[in-house]
C-alpha cells in the first residue's frame, strides 16, 4: 500500500516547463514552395491529413485512457510479485502478528535491514557448545529427567553463568542467574528471620507465662487477703486496700503495704504491681518485633516473586523463549505452588490467549514459550523444504516471519550459511527489482526479472514481464497520440499525452527522442529566423534556396518569412532553370544565347554567386556583344535612345538571334518615335 | 557609279597625241564636271566615329550610302525608323525618315541619304536618293 501510494504520487510528475512554452509548429500549412494551385491541393490534402490524424489521435487517446485505468492493477501485480513479506508481517504498522498478539517490529525498514544483516552474518562460534549447555540446563530442571533435588537446581544455576559467556546468549542467562541468586538470598534472609522469630516467640511465651503467673499470683494473694478479712471482722477495710492499690498503683511504686505484699509474690523476683507492669510491657515489645519480622519476611518474598515474574515476562516478550523457559523452571523450584499465579504482565499475556479466562500462571508463559519454539522449528523446517524445492521466494517469506519470532533461537541462528547466502542474493535482487519498479525503470526490471526467474521457480516472472510490457506499450501509445495530436496543431493535448507517457514509463527512450526533436525544431525555428533575415539582407537567396526544406518547416507558422521564403525559392528555381539552359547552350557553342540566359537570371538574383561565376567565365567569349548591349542600355538609361538603338543594332549584328537586342530595339525605337512625334518638323519631299 | 565617257581617236600619232591629249583633258574635265554633278555635296558619314562617340557628331550633316535592311518602327504622320546597312563597312545604322519625304522604301534598296546627326545621335534623313 505504501508503494502504491508512491506510485500514485509519481503519477502527478510535472513534465518539464519547456512543454508549456509556445510551439513554433503548425501542422495545418504545408507544401511550401508549390504553386498556388498546388498549394490549394496541398491545403486540402493537409486538411484531410489533419482530419485523419485527429481521428487517429482520438483513437489512441481512448486506448491510452482505457489502459490507464488498468495501469494501477499492473503496478500492483508488479509490486505484489516483488513483495517478499510474510502475510503475518504488516509493514504499514511495523508489527508482526503471532497468536493474536502484535509484536512491534519498530520501523519496518530497520527490521528489513536486520533481516538482511542476519542473512549475511556467519553463524556464531561455539554455538554447538552453547546449545549443549542450555540443553543441560533444561535437563537439570526438567521434572521428567531430573530428580528435582536442590543440587540439580544449583548445578543448573551454575551452568547459566557458563552459558552467559557465549555470544549468542546475549547475557540473558546471567540475568536469570542473578535473579535466582536474588531469590535465594531473600529466601535465606527469610530463614534468618524465622530463627529470630522463633527465638522471639520463645521469649514471648516466657514473658507471657511470667505475666500470667504474676497476675494469677496477685489474684491469689488478693483472694487470700479477702478470705482473711472475712474471717476477721476488723480487717474488712484492709481487704479492700490491695484492690485499691492495684487499681491506683498501676504505674506507681504503691504504698508501703502494697510493696511489701508484692515482694512476697515473686519469691525473690520482682513482684508486685510494678514488676507486673514491666513484664507486660516487655511482652508487648516482643510481640511487636515478631509482627515486624513477619511483615518483613512477607514483603521480601513478595518482592522476589514479583521481580522474578517480571523477568520471565520480559524474556518472553523479548522472544527469548529458551530463557523464559529456564527462568520459569527455576521459579517453580524457588517458589512454592501458592506463588505460581502471575502478578505482573497478566494483560500482556492475556493478549496471547484472548479467548480464555483461565488463571494466568508462570506455566502459561512456559506453555506459550514452548509453542513459540515449536512454531520456530516448524517454520525453519518449512524454509528448508521450500529451499530444497527451489521455491526460494516462499523460503524467504517463511524465513522472514520465522526470523522475527525466533531471532534468538538456535534453529534460526544456525541456519545453513550457504542457504542463507543464496537467499540473501535472491532477497537483494528482488529488493533491487522492487526499487527499480518503483522508479519505473522497466528495462532494468525486465533484466532483473529474468535473472530472478533463473534463480527460483516460484517467482512470478510471466506476470511481471506482462505487466511491464503492458506499461511500456501504454506509454508508447500515449506518445504516439501526442505526436499525432501535435501534428494537428493541438499542442495542449499533445502535452497531456506526453505527460501520460512519462507517467507510465518515465524512462521511455521514445520520450527522449520526441522531446529532443521538439526542442531541436523549436531551436531550428529560432536559428532559421536568424539565417533567413541575414540572407535576405545580403540578398544571398541561394543560401535560402539550398536550405529551403529545412526553413520551410521552420516557417510553417511564420506569416512573414514563410511567403518571403516561397518567393525566394520560386525565383531561385527559375535561376536554376536559366543556369541549366545556359549550360546546355554553351555545350552547343552558343555562347551569346547562354549569356542572354544568364543575363535573364541575373535580373532575378543579381548577387547570386553561382550565376556571377558563370557569367564571368563566359564574358570573354561574348565581350563585344556584351559591350554593345551594355552601351545600349547605358544610352537608353541616359535617354539617348538613338545612340542606344545604334548599339542594339550593333549587338544584333553580332548575335542576330539576340532576344535582348530585339526587345531593346523595339523598346528604344518606340521611345524615339514618342520623342519625334512631338518634335519632328515636316520634312521636305525628295525630288527624284 | 561614276559616269565616265570614253571617245575614239582615228587621227595620226603626233596629231593624234595632241588631239588625244586634248580629248583626254577635255574628257577628264567633262568627267570631273559630270562627277561633281552626280556626287553628294556632304561628307561621307564617319561610321566608326559615330559608333564610338555619336555625341561628337551632333549637328553635322553627312551623306550616307546604304541599303535598306529593316524597318524598325513606323508611326503614321511622323515617320519611320529604318535600319540601314552601310555600303562601306557593312554596319547597320538606324536612320529616321520622316513621312514628309514620301519615300517608298523596300528592303535591299540602296539610297544615298543626306543625314543630320541630331541630339541623342539620331540620324535624321533630310534627303534621300535611290542609287
Amino acid at each position: 500500500m505504501r508503494r502504491f501510494s508512491l506510485f500514485a504520487a509519481l503519477t502527478v510528475i510535472a513534465v518539464p516547463a519547456t512543454w508549456g512554452q509556445s510551439n513554433p509548429f503548425s501542422g495545418a500549412s504545408g507544401a511550401s514552395g508549390a504553386t498556388a494551385a498546388v498549394e490549394g491541393v496541398a491545403e486540402n490534402a493537409t486538411a484531410n491529413r489533419s482530419g485523419s490524424r485527429a481521428g487517429a489521435a482520438e483513437s489512441l487517446a481512448r486506448a491510452v485512457n482505457v489502459s490507464s485505468l488498468e495501469s494501477g492493477t499492473l503496478l500492483q501485480i508488479i509490486n505484489k510479485a516483488f513483495d517478499t513479506n510474510s502475510d503475518s508481517i504488516d509493514p504499514e504498522s511495523g508489527t508482526m502478528k503471532w497468536k493474536g498478539h502484535s509484536y512491534d517490529m519498530g520501523q519496518f525498514r530497520v527490521f528489513r535491514g536486520r533481516f538482511e544483516r542476519y542473512l549475511s552474518l556467519p553463524p556464531t562460534r561455539d554455538q554447538d557448545v552453547y546449545a549443549a549447555t542450555i540443553d543441560e540446563v533444561f535437563k537439570l530442571l526438567s521434572t521428567r529427567t531430573a530428580d528435582g533435588s536442590q543440587d540439580a537446581v544449583v548445578e543448573a544455576w551454575k551452568l547459566l553463568y557458563r552459558a552467559s559467556e557465549y555470544e549468542s546468549d546475549g547475557g540473558n542467562s546471567l540475568g536469570v542467574a542473578n535473579q535466582i541468586f536474588n531469590a535465594w538470598r531473600i529466601r535465606d534472609e527469610k530463614q534468618a528471620f524465622s530463627v529470630t522469630q522463633t527465638e522471639l516467640e520463645r521469649i514471648r511465651r516466657q514473658q507471657s507465662a511470667s505475666v500470667i503467673y504474676g497476675a494469677d499470683t496477685m489474684q491469689a494473694e488478693a483472694g487470700r487477703a479477702a478470705s482473711g478479712a472475712a474471717s476477721s471482722a476488723g480487717t474488712a477495710a484492709a481487704n479492700a486496700s490491695p484492690r485499691v492499690n492495684i487499681a491506683n498503683n498501676g504505674n506507681a511504686s504503691g504504698g508501703g503495704a502494697a510493696s511489701g505484699g508484692g515482694q512476697t509474690i515473686g519469691g525473690g523476683s520482682t513482684v508486685g504491681m510494678t514488676g507486673q507492669g514491666f513484664r507486660t510491657r516487655e511482652l508487648a515489645e516482643t510481640e511487636a518485633k515478631i509482627k515486624a519480622l513477619e511483615a518483613a519476611g512477607l514483603m521480601s518474598v513478595t518482592q522476589a516473586k514479583l521481580q522474578f515474574q517480571s523477568q520471565i515476562m520480559s524474556l518472553f516478550l523479548q522472544r527469548r523463549f529458551q530463557h523464559a523457559l529456564i527462568a520459569s523452571s527455576f521459579y517453580r523450584y524457588i517458589f512454592k505452588g501458592s506463588h505460581q499465579n502471575l502478578e505482573v504482565g497478566k494483560r500482556e499475556l492475556a493478549s496471547f490467549l484472548p479467548s480464555t479466562d483461565l488463571a494466568l500462571t508462570v506455566e502459561t508463559i512456559e506453555f506459550l514459550s514452548r509453542e513459540a519454539i515449536n512454531d520456530i522449528n516448524s517454520g525453519m523446517a518449512s524454509v528448508r523444504s521450500n529451499y530444497d524445492d527451489n521455491r526460494k521466494v516462499a523460503a524467504i517469506e517463511r524465513l522472514q516471519e520465522t526470523f522475527f519470532l525466533g531471532e534468538y533461537m538456535p534453529a534460526v541462528t544456525q541456519f545453513e550459511p550457504n542457504r542463507k547466502t543464496e537467499l540473501l542474493n535472491l532477497f537483494r535482487k528482488i529488493d533491487e527489482a522492487r526499487k527499480l519498479a518503483d522508479l519505473r525503470d522497466y528495462d532494468a526490471v525486465l533484466v532483473l526479472t529474468e535473472e530472478i526467474g533463473s534463480l527460483t521457480k516460484d517467482f512470478r516472472t510471466p506476470e511481471v514481464t506482462a505487466a511491464v510490457r503492458s506499461a511500456q506499450r501504454m506509454s508508447t501509445l500515449a506518445l504516439n497520440a501526442a505526436q499525432q495530436t501535435a501534428a494537428t496543431g493541438d499542442y495542449v493535448r499533445a502535452q497531456e499525452f506526453v505527460e501520460k507517457a512519462a507517467q507510465l514509463w518515465p524512462l521511455n527512450p521514445a520520450i527522449k527522442t520526441y522531446t529532443e526533436n521538439m526542442a531541436s525544431q523549436a531551436d531550428l525555428g529560432t536559428q532559421a529566423a536568424v539565417v533567413f533575415d541575414d540572407a535576405i539582407k545580403r540578398e544571398d537567396y541561394r543560401r535560402l534556396y539550398e536550405r529551403g526544406a529545412e526553413l520551410s518547416v521552420a516557417f510553417l507558422n511564420d506569416e512573414v518569412r514563410g511567403p518571403q521564403l516561397k518567393t525566394v525559392i520560386d525565383r531561385m528555381v527559375k535561376v536554376d532553370i536559366f543556369l541549366s539552359q545556359a549550360e546546355e547552350l554553351i555545350a552547343q557553342n552558343n555562347a551569346f544565347s547562354a549569356w542572354e540566359a544568364l543575363t535573364s537570371a541575373a535580373t532575378l538574383v543579381p548577387k547570386d554567386v553561382v550565376l556571377n561565376q558563370r557569367m564571368a567565365q563566359l564574358a570573354p567569349r561574348v565581350a563585344e556583344f556584351v559591350g554593345r548591349l551594355d552601351q545600349a542600355n547605358r544610352y537608353e538609361g541616359d535617354g539617348r535612345y538613338a545612340a542606344s538603338l545604334t548599339q542594339f543594332l550593333a549587338a544584333q549584328d553580332i548575335h542576330p538571334a539576340s532576344q535582348l537586342a530585339r526587345t531593346g530595339l523595339t523598346r528604344v525605337s518606340e521611345a524615339i518615335m514618342n520623342q519625334l512625334s512631338a518634335q519632328i518638323p515636316p520634312a521636305t519631299p525628295a525630288n527624284e | 557609279m561614276l559616269a565616265v565617257t570614253f571617245c575614239e581617236n582615228p587621227m595620226p600619232l603626233s596629231s593624234m597625241r595632241l588631239v588625244s591629249r586634248f580629248v583626254v583633258s577635255a574628257a577628264m574635265a567633262a568627267s570631273l564636271f559630270l562627277v561633281s554633278g552626280c556626287r553628294p555635296s556632304g561628307e561621307p558619314f564617319p561610321v566608326r566615329a559615330f559608333l564610338t562617340a555619336p555625341d561628337n557628331l551632333q549637328g553635322n550633316r553627312y551623306d550616307l550610302e546604304a541599303e535598306i535592311d529593316q524597318q524598325l518602327n513606323w508611326r503614321e504622320g511622323v515617320g519611320r525608323l529604318i535600319a540601314v546597312r552601310t555600303l562601306q563597312g557593312d554596319v547597320r545604322l538606324p536612320v529616321f525618315i520622316s513621312d514628309s519625304l514620301n519615300a517608298n522604301l523596300l528592303v535591299a534598296q540602296r539610297y544615298r541619304f543626306e543625314i543630320t546627326v541630331r541630339k541623342g545621335g539620331l540620324l535624321y534623313v533630310e534627303r534621300l536618293k535611290k542609287l
